[in-house]
Parts: C-alpha cells; sequence; structure tokens
C-alpha cells in the first residue's frame, strides 16, 4: 500500500528533518529533499546483501543465542571494552555506558580520535557555542579545515549561508560572508566570499599569526586579512572540521586563546563539525554519566585519561574481550592498530556487515536507528532531535539489544 | 612504451587525506568495486611533482611508507602545494597510516615515497 | 562553480574543420560549436568530422558531450553523478526568484513554486516554468550553475 511519511535523515550530524518519503509496503519508494548520503542510508536500510545476520562464529543463529553468547563472552572477559555507540540513539548510548559501569570496563567512541576533545571543550565551557537556528543570526560564517560539501552535504542550504534570511542572490550589499581556511582547493571555497588557504598543519601558524594582528603587532598578509574580517563582523561562527582537529593535534590551547581574545570583538562560536550522527550524543552521554566526553574506565569508580583511549588500549592488548556497536573500527584505524585486533573476541552490533564484523566471535545484526528503530539523537550543535523511523524493524534496535546483554552478562 | 626520463625515482611526499561522499554513493552501486576504485583509489598532485615522479593524469602510482604500500591513479590538482599530495580518506590511505601514542593517527600527515608504476601490459595470447 | 573543463565556442571551433560549408545545416562552423554546446547538434551532424583526419576531433568531441544528455527546458543540463544532492541551487535559486527595480532598489518577489526539488539524493526540475529563462521576457539567470559546489550543472543556453 502507498503512503507518504517525514522522516529525519541519520546519514551525517546534520539530522535533516524535512526528508519526505514515499513508501509501498515498507519498501522506500522516493525520497525528497534527502541529500545524496542520506537517500543512500535510507535506501541502503533493504539492501539485505549488506544488513548483517546474527552469527556465532560464522554460524547463523536466532537473535536470542546470539545475545546468550554475547553476554557469555562478556561475563568470561576480565577485561572487556565497549567502543562505538556513534551510531546509535542517545536510549542505546545510555543502556552502553550502563553496560560498561556494570561490567567495570572501559568505553570509548571513535571521538577520542575525532572532535570529542572539541565538544569537551564546548560542553566545559572553555569555548562558547551556539545552536544552528542561531546561525541565523552571525554575520560572518567561517568553515576551518572543513568541506561540508562532502562531509555533511546540505549544511549550507539548511543551516548556514542559503539559510541565511540576510543572503541573497539579489542586489550588491553582503551582509553576510562565507569564509574558509583549508589546504586545498574544495567545493566549499568554490562558493566562499573569502578563502585562507594554508599550507597542511599551518593552522598553529595562522592562529598565532592573528593573535598577533590582533594585538596590533606585524603578521603574515593572510593573518591580517583575517583579522580584517573578524574586526568587521558581529558574530561571527566558526565551524571547527577534522582539519584543524589534526592539524592542532587535540591540542586546542591556542584556538581557545584565539577565541576569547575575539570574543571582545564581537560574538564569537564555535559549532564542531561532528560526522557520525549521534557522536556529540555519546559525548553528551558518558559527560552526564560520568564527567568526561570519552576515554573512560570504570574499573575503579570513575575515571579518564589518554591511557583509555581506543587507540591505546588496542596498541597495549589491554582487553581480552572487544564490544564494538554500529563502527567500523577496522576499515577507519591505521592498519597496523587494527592488526592488533587480531585474535582477541569480538562481538558486534551492527546493523551492516563490515570489515570488522568479518571473523567476528559474534554478531548481532541490528535494526538501522532512524530508518527502522526509534530514539533521539544530539545534531553537532547539542540540540536534541527525535528520529521518526518511516520503516518497521527486521531486527531488533541497539537498546533492545544492550538491556537483554545486560539482563544476562553475570558481575 | 617509452619510459619519461624521471620515471623510476622516488619521490617523498606527504599525504594528507580528505572526505569523499562519493565513496558513500558506492557503497549502493552494483558496481561497487569499479566505483570504489574510481574515487577511492586516486592521489591528487601537483604538477610540479607528476612531472617529478614521471606520470601523467590516470597513471599508476606507488606509495610507500614503513607501514605498506598501495597502488593508486594519479589526478592533477593544480592548487595542491608541491611536496604534498590529497587522497580520498578510505580503507587505502589506511594502509599507509600509522599512530604514535599522546598523538592523533597520522591521518593528515603521511609520510610515503611515491614512484611511477609501469602500466600491466597484458600477456601475449598463447598461441 | 561552472564546470571547471567547460569548453567554450571557439575552444570547439578549433576542433572543428572551419570550412563553413553549411551541409550541418547552420551557417558557420562557430554556429556548429554554438548548436554543439546547446546540444542541439551532434558531433556526427558534421559530414566533414567523419573523415579520417578528423577521426581524433570527433572521438575527442564524442567523448567531451557523452551520449544521450537530456536537456532541460531552461537550457539545463545536470550531471547525475556528480551531484551530491545539497540543495544548494535549490535554495540559491529561491533566494533569486525577484526583480530589482534598478535605480529605487526595490525587489519584486515573484511568487513562483519552487524551480528545483532534489528527488533520491540528485537536483531534479520540477516547475522549469518557474525559471526565469522561461518567463515571458526572458532573464538568462545562471545563479544556479553558478552556486553548484560540484559543478553538476551546466546551463548550455
Amino acid at each position: 500500500m502507498a503512503s507518504t511519511a517525514t522522516t529525519v535523515c541519520t546519514a551525517c550530524s546534520c539530522l535533516c528533518d524535512d526528508i519526505g518519503l514515499q513508501l509501498e509496503d515498507d519498501i522506500i519508494r522516493r525520497v525528497e529533499n534527502a541529500c545524496r548520503k542520506g537517500s543512500s542510508s535510507l535506501y541502503g536500510a533493504r539492501f539485505e546483501q549488506r544488513r548483517s545476520r546474527h552469527l556465532v562464529e560464522g554460524r547463523e543463529v536466532g537473535a536470542d543465542e546470539a545475545i546468550d553468547r554475547a553476554a557469555a563472552e562478556l561475563s568470561r572477559a576480565r577485561r572487556p571494552l565497549i567502543f562505538g555507540l556513534d551510531n546509535s540513539s542517545l536510549e542505546a548510548q545510555g543502556a552502553g555506558i550502563e553496560l560498561a559501569r556494570r561490567l567495570r570496563c572501559v568505553i570509548d567512541d571513535t571521538s577520542s580520535f575525532c572532535q570529542g576533545n572539541l565538544v569537551g571543550q564546548i560542553l566545559s565551557g572553555a569555548l562558547p557555542s551556539c545552536t544552528l537556528p542561531e546561525v541565523k543570526t552571525s554575520d560572518l560564517i567561517l568553515y576551518w579545515g572543513a568541506n561540508p560539501h562532502h562531509s555533511h552535504p546540505r549544511h549550507l542550504s539548511k543551516f548556514t549561508i542559503y539559510a541565511h534570511p540576510d543572503y541573497t542572490e539579489l542586489g550588491a550589499v553582503r551582509r553576510v560572508t562565507l569564509a574558509a581556511v583549508e589546504v586545498r582547493e574544495s567545493e566549499t571555497s568554490s562558493v566562499c566570499h573569502r578563502v585562507f588557504r594554508i599550507l597542511p598543519r599551518a593552522d598553529r601558524d595562522l592562529i598565532s599569526a592573528i593573535g598577533k594582528g590582533m594585538a596590533g603587532q606585524e603578521t603574515s598578509a593572510d593573518g591580517k586579512r583575517v583579522v580584517d574580517l573578524f574586526r568587521k563582523a558581529k558574530f561571527t561562527v566558526i565551524f571547527a572540521g577534522l582539519g584543524l582537529t589534526y592539524s592542532l593535534d587535540n591540542d586546542y590551547l591556542p584556538f581557545i586563546e584565539m577565541v576569547k581574545q575575539l570574543s571582545s570583538w564581537g560574538r564569537v562560536a564555535v559549532i564542531p563539525m561532528v560526522g557520525h550522527y549521534n557522536m556529540r550524543g555519546f559525548n553528551q552521554s558518558l559527560h552526564k554519566a560520568a564527567g568526561h566526553v570519552n576515554k573512560v574506565s570504570f574499573a575503579d569508580g570513575v575515571s579518564s585519561g589518554d591511557q583509555f583511549s581506543f587507540l591505546e588500549q588496542v596498541r597495549n592488548r589491554s582487553f581480552d574481550c572487544l564490544m564494538v556497536i554500529g563502527s567500523d573500527p577496522f576499515a577507519s584505524l591505521p592498519k597496523s592498530v587494527s592488526s592488533a585486533l587480531e585474535g582477541i573476541p569480538r562481538i558486534v552490533i551492527d546493523p551492516y556487515q563490515s570489515a570488522t564484523s568479518e571473523g567476528s566471535t559474534v554478531v548481532i545484526g541490528s535494526a538501522v536507528t532512524g530508518v527502522e528503530a526509534a530514539g533521539t539523537a544530539v545534531r553537532m550543535d547539542g540540540a536534541e532531535v527525535k528520529l521518526l523511523p518511516p520503516l518497521a524493524p527486521s531486527r531488533p534496535g541497539d537498546e533492545e539489544i544492550l538491556r537483554r546483554v545486560m539482563e544476562k552478562v553475570s558481575r | 612504451m617509452t619510459m619519461p626520463a624521471s620515471q623510476g625515482q622516488k619521490l617523498p611526499l606527504v599525504i594528507v587525506t580528505y572526505r569523499e561522499i562519493y565513496a558513500w554513493i558506492a557503497r549502493l552501486d552494483k558496481n561497487e568495486e569499479a566505483m570504489f576504485e574510481k574515487y577511492s583509489a586516486v592521489v591528487r598532485l601537483s604538477e610540479a611533482d607528476m612531472k617529478a615522479i614521471g606520470v601523467n593524469r590516470g597513471a599508476k602510482v606507488k606509495l610507500s611508507n614503513e607501514v605498506g604500500s598501495v597502488v593508486v591513479r594519479a589526478q592533477l590538482d593544480s592548487k595542491c602545494p608541491k611536496g604534498f599530495a590529497f587522497m580520498p580518506m578510505s580503507r587505502i590511505p589506511n594502509q599507509l597510516t600509522s599512530y604514535q601514542p599522546g598523538k592523533l593517527p597520522n591521518f593528515k600527515w603521511i609520510e610515503v615515497s611515491a614512484e611511477a608504476v609501469l602500466e600491466d601490459v597484458p600477456k601475449p595470447a598463447v598461441p | 562553480m561552472p564546470k571547471k573543463d567547460k569548453m567554450q565556442p571557439l575552444q570547439l571551433y578549433r576542433y572543428l574543420p572551419r570550412s563553413n560549408c553549411k551541409k550541418c545545416g547552420v551557417p558557420s562552423c562557430l554556429a556548429f560549436a554554438f548548436g554543439l554546446i546547446s546540444r542541439e547538434k551532434k558531433p556526427e551532424d558534421c559530414p566533414d568530422m567523419l573523415k579520417d583526419e578528423y577521426r581524433p576531433s570527433l572521438d575527442l568531441l564524442k567523448e567531451y558531450f557523452g551520449e544521450g544528455a537530456q536537456v532541460e527546458k531552461t537550457g539545463l543540463l545536470i550531471d547525475k553523478d556528480k551531484c551530491t544532492g545539497c540543495g544548494d541551487c535549490v535554495i540559491a535559486c529561491q533566494k533569486c526568484q525577484g526583480t530589482i527595480m534598478f535605480g529605487t532598489g526595490t525587489i519584486l518577489p515573484r511568487d513562483v513554486p519552487d524551480v528545483y526539488k532534489i528527488v533520491d539524493g540528485i537536483v531534479d526540475v520540477k516547475h522549469w516554468e518557474s525559471c526565469k529563462r522561461c518567463a515571458d521576457r526572458p532573464e538568462m539567470c545562471r545563479v544556479c550553475e553558478e552556486r553548484c559546489p560540484t559543478g553538476a550543472l551546466e546551463l548550455v543556453k
């Protein structure tokens, strides 16, 4: 039977809530307004060849048996580790954190080598931020180390420059400026009013040049131009991408200093260009539960530190059982790191087959959150968005799986 | 096939990875591997570096370091600074990446040496 | 951003026989180059191009123009492989639906439905009649082409 629905897209942390669907007997026939990433993620939910089935040591089993085995593996392990949850709902993340607390184990997600530190700085109040609707009152939008046209395709048309009420294609006066700091000529810079192209890893130099320029000292030409831009702006929004994070190697101090200085000229807000749709949700959930955004160990009360980052844990082989929820470390980590994962029992909860699910001890096929399973997610600006799954679940959701595992875990 | 004078030389390069949306689209394509190859198995080089390695657009380049090696197709990026190269983030550059404790993985600073690869010449048919 | 490697009529003209023989039905080879860009003509419509001496040019032009390009009524050609569905063109087009009264600076809005819609992640022309190029007094607007970040939109007329 044909029907229509509106849904929230969970392909990236824009969480676009205006996606129109035409359905026919639980199959999506037409997707409106979603970008290519979004529509491929919506159609992908019914692409059975790519979906994962419940497996125990490669043998197809029922959900109950897979969950029982997962619980048994976790119970047997002396030092398990929970990783992922960036592609799960807040409710599932809550269950995951509760499971980690019960197992007294380490929990981490991709944000420890992504935007976690930046989100942490915002949550702790070290960096000012704003919501995406507030961007419409800004007069300078700066993408720093980000190419939203590939990572968050609708970012410009839905939240920033094109959505800005002061942006016009008619008339000669520009009331809102779009600028970018980047290392390569990207799609985003091709439509920017001002582009500052720097060499890779030169972000720190540019930040210090801006600092000098603001203090009235002699500075580089680029530094001068950026300072001029900042000086004219009443409300600047900086979208910080992975380019900035990696260039600063997660040390945001110079950037925080720069933002502090800038704040004396006008309002400044920083929004992290978070990749996975609910990575910020994980950071916020863990911050609420344990006071830290990631890299948390519940082994001895609550502790956090670099030694609990997933990369360090893998390098030192500090765990004897790994539970991965909705993530693919085998594909996304350096090979030298992921090869250290070989031989450690793995429990994978994922809607799709991946390099990580291949050869895992237990695979639990889960529902695609946002497409088949309901829940709440946190957008890149920290706003909570209720997901509207258009399809009936073909498998249990992450939250249900985690709660059932928790019931059976003996600790 | 004539070999350009500089072909066979190894050139040190720093690879910076970036996001590529087309890899997502490839996931749903029937011809996934071919599409992945088209959009992800590429390295974007400056004109000077292409000349230094001795490759033209579309030619195969071998990138290697102490971690591993990959063979990808060269693409011209006129705005790429000399000594740097750009690659879409995927499992391909991950064959070259590494991680030092206390730092982030070197996804955006991969030191490699680049050299041209002679195209695979089809084997003559067995008479 | 207009397509980076877009060929201009004079560039195309260099690949043509330049004999102005009119066998293709247009008065000159330059006019034929314009016809190629608007996709009203195909490279093989020129009888001289089929000769052996023009084979490399013909192959190059065939590859450049591709097969089965569908030009919209507004003169728009969409490269569906390149489009990422970002929707920048949808909003940029919305924002230019008005006419500036020069001198007074007033903008008269046009109350028309959106030209574009993103369907299945790719831009689609939904109401071509809303395009300023199709108005009673056509305005050769190029905003969508200029704002397309990937060069997926090309106005050929």
